[in-house]
């Protein structure tokens, strides 16, 4: 039995105990995907179903992004009480969950976290591109995140992890949920080192000059279909600024002033929120390079103000905090 | 119609000089033109493509004649300006897939019946379509299943078989036999021999896609209006708007005012069911208040209510939206539940 199929079935067995004590009113997790090498979110309701859920390398989206609208009261009857919810996830995603809990989208005691042991998500696009854009019938996901694909006609291909790994997992410094209720196959292999932001160096070495030129080039691909937002568990204002209409704050457009506000908005609304869990990227469908200007908003919080997003329950995060010492430099010195 | 005309012939190597004259009568030439493992349709000035074996654009030819934003007309104070509206420059789009030109069929059944648009219209009369036969088609494609083949002409005024060493045009219109007469003399008349070809790899290629069944698809969608079938699939949308933005046939638009003191302009953009700003009222109600909604009109739109507007599916079975979902929800489960 494969590690990940263990794990599938060891999730299995916890979904189906939460559900049986009556602990849990809906579990988020992953099913096979109509596609290959896809997983879809499912959402379960009774022990009957659990049999539905897997976990792989292919288990790509992040699940708290669920969660805001599940604990919001609009649109709910009078009397309404939050369910209780189990969530499976990965590192990321946990601390995504964490950032919601900080700010009050997702109360702590109705959410249970079912951690994964996360060796990183293969990106389909580099595993078309190391196909020369052929398209795979069918394929497996090994624990390191290494693939194995088929051809029409059985050809079989193994993919080396480094080559499918999306950018965000590469080195990931937090593969298991930092804040957990139940660890699920913890056995996780070797914790890699703190992560030193070399990803970003290139972007930083460049002038203010070409990284607008950077930025204007990246966002020019942009089509406004707001899937980056819709992907991310941060965005859960219940009308985002770039819809509003009383008062309207950006056209509706395609003009690229009207485009780089919505998304200077979106990125600069992440600082000291965004865990670097890479959906906004994954769900892009024009593959704008969104990372490298939310990452450097990581390193320039976790540098300045010493914070990591996601980490505790009780850390309070910068933007809510003052201290006199504040290192104020990226004010002078963007 | 398209039985009565020959089909022509053109040597692959003499493509550059065709395009060079395409060109040179005036028509804008927009081709299949390769980035990465993408496919976009592109202008082309020079290099003329010579390869049809992709499997379809990333994007469909919609925003050709829906752009995704478009200034309808200008205005000052209560007076209307006359330069917004141009008039259209002649273009020939090379490559495109049938499923994609019979969308643009389905869009005329919308936007050319009485009174019909102006602004569609005039892009319309002006562009020649010359599909290029779909002769490997992708796992996400189903266009048999809905109405099309991957050798169907709705839509086309050409359609052009990939034969190897040469191509074979086949007109569909009197546009297109007319388009065709124009360049006679760089094209033969097919031999039989390549027309059974033809007929040979539309067959195969038909053979290669999957059915799915939707028998009574429109009257089961207009009975469930209330049911749980929209649960599941509404419970994982992300309410991004890809799924209608690749759509060929989605063609929902919002109309905008954009004014600085008295000068104004007035566009017109795509809009998406999927947008809670949809169906917003200005009294602050909304008649889809959830993704419940949202989805279920999306489906109903395409599955029922066209049918009953217009007589056809408005799907035509391209699989953008399946293969750019991001959470993979997979519109031929929710079709064939």
């Amino acid at each position: 039995m494969s590690a990940n199929v263990r794990t599938s079935e060891e999730l299995k067995s916890a979904a189906r105990k939460l559900f049986e004590e009556g602990k849990i009113d809906l579990l988020i997790g992953y099913e096979r995907g109509t596609l290959p090498l896809r997983t879809t979110p499912c959402f379960i309701t009774s022990a009957e179903e659990v049999d539905r859920l897997v976990w792989d390398g292919f288990c790509s989206n992040n699940l708290a992004a669920y969660l805001p609208h599940l604990f919001s009261k609009e649109g709910k009857p009078k009397g309404w009480q939050p369910p209780k919810v189990a969530i499976v996830a990965k590192g990321c995603d946990g601390r995504s969950i964490i950032g919601l809990v900080k700010e009050k989208q997702a109360p702590r005691e109705n959410v249970i976290i079912l951690g994964v042991p996360c060796r990183g998500i293969v990106d389909l696009k580099k595993v078309l591109r190391a196909l020369d854009h052929k398209e795979p019938v069918s394929g497996e996901a090994a624990e390191d995140a290494s693939v194995i694909v088929r051809l029409d006609g059985g050809k079989e291909i193994r993919l080396g992890r480094d080559e499918v790994l999306f950018d965000s997992c590469k080195d990931c410094p937090h593969p298991e949920a930092p804040v957990c209720d139940l660890h699920v196959r913890p056995e996780i292999p070797e914790k890699k080192a703190e992560r030193d932001f070399t990803d970003v160096a290139d972007f930083e070495a460049k002038s203010p000059r070409e990284r607008w030129d950077y930025f204007v080039r990246e966002i020019s691909k942009c089509i406004r279909c707001y899937a980056c937002r819709q992907a991310c568990p941060n965005c859960y204002c219940a009308t985002c600024f770039a819809e509003q209409t009383q008062p309207k704050w950006i056209g509706v457009g395609t003009d690229l002033s009207e485009v780089m506000i919505y998304h200077l908005g979106r990125i600069f609304h992440q600082a000291g929120r965004c865990v670097d869990c890479g959906a906004c990227v994954r769900a892009c469908p024009m593959s704008i390079d969104l990372r490298v200007f939310t990452r450097k908003m990581v390193k320039d919080v976790k540098e300045l103000f010493g914070y990591e997003a996601g980490i505790s329950v009780e850390e309070p995060p910068p933007l809510c905090t003052f201290k006199t010492d504040d290192d104020q430099s990226f004010i002078t010195e963007p | 119609m398209a039985e009565d005309m020959t089909p022509r012939t053109i040597d692959k190597r003499k493509l550059p000089e065709l395009a060079g004259l395409i060109i040179a009568a005036g028509h804008r030439l927009y081709g299949p033109v390769r980035n990465g493992g993408e496919v976009t349709l592109t202008e082309i000035a020079e290099k003329p493509p010579l390869d049809f074996a992709y499997g379809n654009f990333k994007m469909s030819p919609k925003n050709f004649f829906l752009p995704q934003s478009e200034v309808i007309c200008r205005f000052c104070g209560g007076d209307m300006l006359k330069d917004a509206v141009s008039a259209e420059e002649k273009k020939v789009l090379l490559g495109i897939r049938p499923c994609d030109a019979r969308a643009v069929w389905l869009m005329d059944k919308v936007f050319l019946e009485e009174p019909g648009d102006f602004y569609y219209k005039q892009k319309r009369d002006s562009t020649i379509l010359i599909s290029a036969a779909c002769l490997s088609p992708e796992t996400t494609c189903f266009c048999t299943s809905v109405g099309g083949s991957p050798a169907g002409t709705e839509g086309s005024d050409i359609l052009l078989f990939d034969l190897g060493k040469a191509l074979l045009l086949d007109p569909a219109s009197p546009r297109g036999e007319d388009f065709l007469n124009r360049f006679s003399e760089m094209t033969s008349e097919a031999s039989k021999k390549q027309v059974s070809q033809k007929e040979q790899l539309a067959q195969e290629a038909a053979s290669r896609l999957k059915k799915i069944s939707l028998d009574g698809v429109a009257e089961k969608f207009a009975r469930a209006f209330d049911s749980d079938l929209w649960a599941a699939p509404s419970q994982k949308c992300l309410g991004c708007g890809i799924c209608t933005y690749f759509c060929p046939t989605c063609h929902c638009f919002d109309v905008t005012d954009e004014t600085v003191r008295e000068k104004g302009r007035r566009l017109r953009t795509w809009d998406s069911c999927m947008y809670p700003l949809f169906t917003l009222h200005a009294s602050g109600h909304n008649p889809r208040p959830s993704q419940k909604e949202r989805v279920r009109q999306r489906f109903m739109h395409k599955f029922s209510y066209s049918v009953q507007n217009h007589g056809e599916l408005f799907c035509v079975g391209c699989g953008r939206c399946i293969k750019n979902c991001p959470v993979n929800l997979d519109l031929r489960e929710v079709i064939t539940r």
